[in-house]
């Protein structure tokens, strides 16, 4: 006896099961099969490093395509076709130009496009092109790339001029203003010297600064323009120093000279005295910094004594038993 | 109620002996050891001039190597280790007996004015600095080989340009009697002698540099 089978109803069934796959995974591979879509070409004057295929298209910051191959141009070789898809409604019109950015410092790169003005013609392929072309305008990046030679270049001029006016040559002239001016201002600082030969030793200093500053004057008018302006206004400034030295050593001569005899006898007399009191008041502050030691580390050993180790001469032992 | 009143008298009586008798660990009243024996140092040879006219050298306050500055004598043992002498004492600061003993040593026997403590104010010609490295007692193995030792190390600077004249090291060391604390204090004294015989003539030779 054979059953009556509704083979009709599990066929239905396989075909609504079947459509319903479909249906899923056309869901899940997020198909738009509605969307439509307009195909361009853009020619890059430089390199595309960091361009891939399906790599993102942006229009004014919104993802609206990708990247479908990247070729050399046909005509030009030393152009870079980049054949985009773009949405339909992606307002792509005369005047729309691509750049070629890049994501942080990954290096990742992607299309930034930006469209034309409102109300402009849409953009459509000329003559026998397949599709229709975006003007390339260079990125900030290119731009950096591209002058990075030249400025290297220019830091190098500027690092050959700098040698010149540091040679060892103004160095020795520079170090041997300073040290003499050095020399001086130590003199002064002392004042136990003889400040009548400290000016005259002054007047020399700024007979030798003088000279070196005429240097540097020579060596300013023989660099580059930049250069020989700074010099001139370093040269002025040296001068007008050692002007505002020279009126001082001068007002100092006439310190000197108005009062001689006190200055001679403090320098004689006095100063001697002076440097054993200073001796002899850090020899106490050495005592009392030895007895705050002591104090802070055993306050009862300083005020009532220690328990010291004695050596008898009777026993020639100490009270501990050492011999 | 009379012993009541009584009492509390008792009870602070009490009280008081008890805090006086804890201050005993803090307030010493004296050991029962032996006193110590206390001595100078004083050259003998010849005295000072009576009006010297020699140049003015302020002596400094000498500083004192390993903790030499104190009361106490100090005691080398053959081991490294220093103690100090029992019984024995310096009647002030080690290093104020021998500025007063060089100063005195070397007026006596140069002439010139030796000015110490308390000449702050007197210009002089040269000051001399003086480095104490060695003042101390070193027993050896016998009775016999007992002596002390004396390193001093002088500077004559003169004053009026700073100039370092002369920098030398003078040491003696002299066997003593170690039986008594007094032979060894007297072992200190001929040290300090046979020294000052030697650094008095170095001063002799340069004191011409002082004068101003």
């Amino acid at each position: 006896m054979e059953t009556r089978a509704s083979h009709i109803l599990v066929g239905g069934f396989v075909l609504a099961f079947l459509a319903g796959l479909i249906a899923f995974s056309i869901w899940i591979a997020k198909v738009d099969l509605d969307a439509e879509y307009t195909d361009y070409d853009i020619f890059f004057d430089a390199t595309v490093s960091g361009l891939y295929k399906r790599s993102v298209v942006y229009y004014s910051g919104i993802p609206v395509g990708d990247v479908r191959d990247i070729t050399l141009a046909p005509n030009d070789p030393q152009k870079v076709r980049v054949w985009i898809r773009l949405r339909a409604e992606v307002p792509v019109t005369d005047g729309a130009t691509a750049r070629l950015e890049f994501q942080g410092l990954t290096g990742v790169a992607y299309i930034e496009l930006t469209g034309g003005p409102p109300g402009g013609a849409p953009l459509v392929p000329e003559g026998n092109e397949e599709r229709a072309s975006i003007q390339a305008e260079a990125s900030a990046y290119q731009a950096v790339f591209e002058g990075a030679p030249n400025l290297i270049n220019q830091t190098i001029n500027a690092v050959v001029q700098v040698q010149k006016l540091l040679s060892d040559e103004h160095i020795a002239s520079v170090g041997n203003m300073l040290r003499n001016t050095d020399q001086l201002t130590g003199n002064l600082a002392r004042g136990t010297d003889d400040i009548e030969a400290i000016v005259a030793e002054a007047r020399v200093v700024l007979q030798k600064a003088s000279d070196a500053a005429d240097n540097v004057s020579r060596l300013a008018a023989s660099g580059n323009e930049l250069l020989a302006e700074d010099g001139v206004e370093l040269v002025a400034e040296a001068t007008r120093a050692m002007e505002d030295a020279q009126a001082v050593l001068q007002r100092v001569d006439g310190l000197v000279a108005a009062n001689e005899e006190a200055v001679t006898q403090f320098v004689s007399g006095s100063l001697p005295e002076v440097s054993r009191m200073i001796i002899d008041l850090r020899a106490t502050a050495r005592s009392l910094s030895r007895l705050m030691s002591r104090i802070e580390q055993d306050p009862a050993e300083v005020i009532f004594g220690g328990d010291e180790v004695k050596y008898n001469l009777k026993t020639r032992k100490t009270n501990e038993g050492n011999k | 109620m009379r012993n009541s009143s009584k009492m509390p008298k008792f009870l602070v009586a009490g009280l008081l002996a008890g805090m006086v008798a804890s201050c005993g660990p803090l307030i010493s009243f004296g050991g029962d050891s032996e006193p110590n024996e206390t001595y100078g140092l004083r050259y003998q040879a010849q005295g000072a001039a009576e009006y010297p006219v020699g140049p003015i050298v302020y002596v400094d306050s000498p500083q004192m190597a390993e903790g030499l500055d104190g009361h106490n004598v100090t005691v080398v043992m053959q081991s490294g280790r220093r103690t100090v002498l029992e019984r024995a004492a310096w009647s002030t600061h080690l290093s104020d007996l021998i500025r007063d003993y060089v100063a005195q040593s070397i007026g006596a026997q140069s002439g010139a004015n030796m000015i110490g403590e308390g000449g702050l104010d007197i210009s002089a010609g040269c000051r001399l600095g003086l480095k104490v490295w060695s003042f101390e007692f070193v027993p050896g193995e016998t009775v016999a080989e007992d002596g002390v030792s004396v390193v001093l190390q002088f500077s004559l600077v003169r004053i009026s340009d700073n100039q370092l004249l002369s920098h030398p090291t003078f040491a003696a060391s002299v066997e003593v009697d170690s039986k008594s604390v007094g032979g060894v204090m007297g072992g200190f004294s001929k040290a300090m002698d046979r020294a000052a015989s030697e650094y008095g003539g170095w001063f002799r030779e340069r004191m011409g540099q002082c004068s101003r």
